[in-house]
């Protein structure tokens, strides 16, 4: 005699069953598990903060070969523009920051600065040798050198893009080299709030800066150039 | 497309082209490499282009107008300060000897030459007809310390640069006037003595 054929609902019940069980199970595991993977996120985001990007990376390579001697890494920072966003946002609601600092934090976009220290001596200070490897890297990555300082054993190089076009989003990099440290710094920042705090600080230390005459005491090219017009006179 | 009066237009094109100079920077100069000195005296060098000058010109174009729009008129600026020593001033020098004698066979006008107390200094401007100035030398060899050279490069009127000569108090500018055959016609700019703080 044939068993009695089962209708087929009563067949897919225990698969369903299983199905909810496992979906509950799935989301129990994820209510107990996100705490700890949100802070694993934030680690590795600060972590991540602490490591120099590429360009970062190779610019202090190349400045380390063209110095001579022997460097040892002791940091890098950075920051993006999520957590600037944030201390806008939270700047916002605090009154007793001070306006330099708020037209700061309005200016900056990004940020980010490796610092090196040289160890033992048997270095050279002819630093044409470095500046032409960097300036050969930078235009490499759309960089043209707009300042460059040889001082002493100092050097300081300024980068900006080469199609510059936007005043809301400058980027520049910056390489300071002597006699014992190394820096690459690099940053993003919106100029017009940047233009006021420097034009502000300018006013601030010479009133006059903006409004008349410019005192030329200080000894320079252009003093020399008034002392001696003055002279014929 | 290769039609023979299609190539005959792309050479005639291509040939025009060529032939024409191209207007980019003609008051710019080439100052070559200079060597730092080996004592430790300073060695500045720096390149300012247009478009770095357009965006500090929009940027001031509210509190200074004046200025925003001289800057606009600005291509490019150029600058070297050179710390002279024993081990580089016989040749750096030469090569500013070299520079000078080159802008004026290329045209360039002296309008301001000065030797004193070991100052050397000589001043070229390249104009652009009866309108404008295409483009300013500054070359000065500061006794036995520092040698500066500056370029700028751009459509510069003469009014605009012998105000902002008044207006900073530089000399060699303000002389600009009577050097440029009295083009100027420039509106005087207000001196220490005449601004509001200075009265008050």
């Amino acid at each position: 005699m044939n068993a009695p054929l089962v209708p087929p609902e009563i067949c897919v019940q225990p698969s369903l069953r299983k199905r909810s069980r496992w979906g509950w199970k799935a989301i129990f595991i994820s209510v107990i598990l996100a705490p700890f993977l949100s802070l694993a996120v934030v680690i590795a985001y600060g972590l991540s903060c602490l490591v120099p990007t590429h360009s970062t990376r190779e610019l202090s390579t190349i400045a380390i070969h063209g110095s001579g001697g022997n460097w040892t890494w002791r940091g890098s920072a950075r920051i993006d523009a999520v957590p600037l966003m944030a201390a806008r946002f939270v700047s916002g609601f605090m009154k007793q920051i001070p306006p330099e600092a708020r037209l700061a934090l309005q200016a900056a976009r990004s940020g980010e600065v490796t610092l090196y220290e040289r160890v033992g001596g048997g270095y050279s200070k002819d630093y044409r040798r470095l500046l032409t490897d960097a300036d050969r890297f930078m235009q490499h990555s759309g960089f043209e050198r707009v300042v460059g300082v040889l001082e002493g054993p100092e050097l300081v190089a300024i980068y900006l893009p080469t199609g510059l076009h936007s005043q809301r989003q400058l980027n520049a990099t910056v390489l300071v080299v002597n006699d014992s440290n190394l820096v690459v710094a690099s940053a993003t920042a919106d100029l017009v709030p940047l233009f006021h705090l420097v034009r502000g600080k300018i006013v601030e230390n010479h009133p006059y800066a903006f409004t008349s005459t410019v005192s030329l005491q200080q000894k320079g090219p252009l003093h020399s150039l008034v002392r001696a017009q003055k002279s014929v006179d | 497309m290769n039609s023979p009066r299609f190539l005959a237009l792309a050479a005639l094109s291509s040939a025009f082209l060529l032939s024409t100079p191209l207007r980019a920077e003609t008051g710019a100069v080439d100052f070559g490499t200079f060597t730092p000195p080996h004592s430790g005296g300073q060695f500045v060098e720096i390149n300012l282009k247009s478009n770095l000058l357009a965006m500090a010109g929009r940027l001031a174009q509210k509190d200074e107008p004046d200025a925003a729009e001289m800057l606009k008129s600005i291509q490019s600026i150029h600058v070297r300060v050179i710390g002279l020593d024993e081990d580089n001033r016989t040749k750096t020098e030469e090569q500013i000897t070299q520079i000078r004698g080159k802008l004026e066979k290329e045209g360039w006008e002296k309008n301001v030459t000065v030797k004193d107390d070991g100052s050397d200094v000589a001043i070229y401007t390249k104009l652009r007809g009866s309108e404008a100035v295409e483009g300013i030398v500054v070359t000065v060899i500061e006794g036995k310390n520092q040698a500066v050279l500056v370029n700028v490069v751009g459509d510069l009127r003469p009014e605009k640069l012998i105000a902002l000569g008044e207006r900073f108090d530089i000399e060699p500018l303000k002389q600009l006037h009577d050097k440029l055959g009295g083009k100027a016609g420039a509106k005087h700019a207000p001196t220490a003595s005449e601004t509001p703080e200075a009265k008050n």
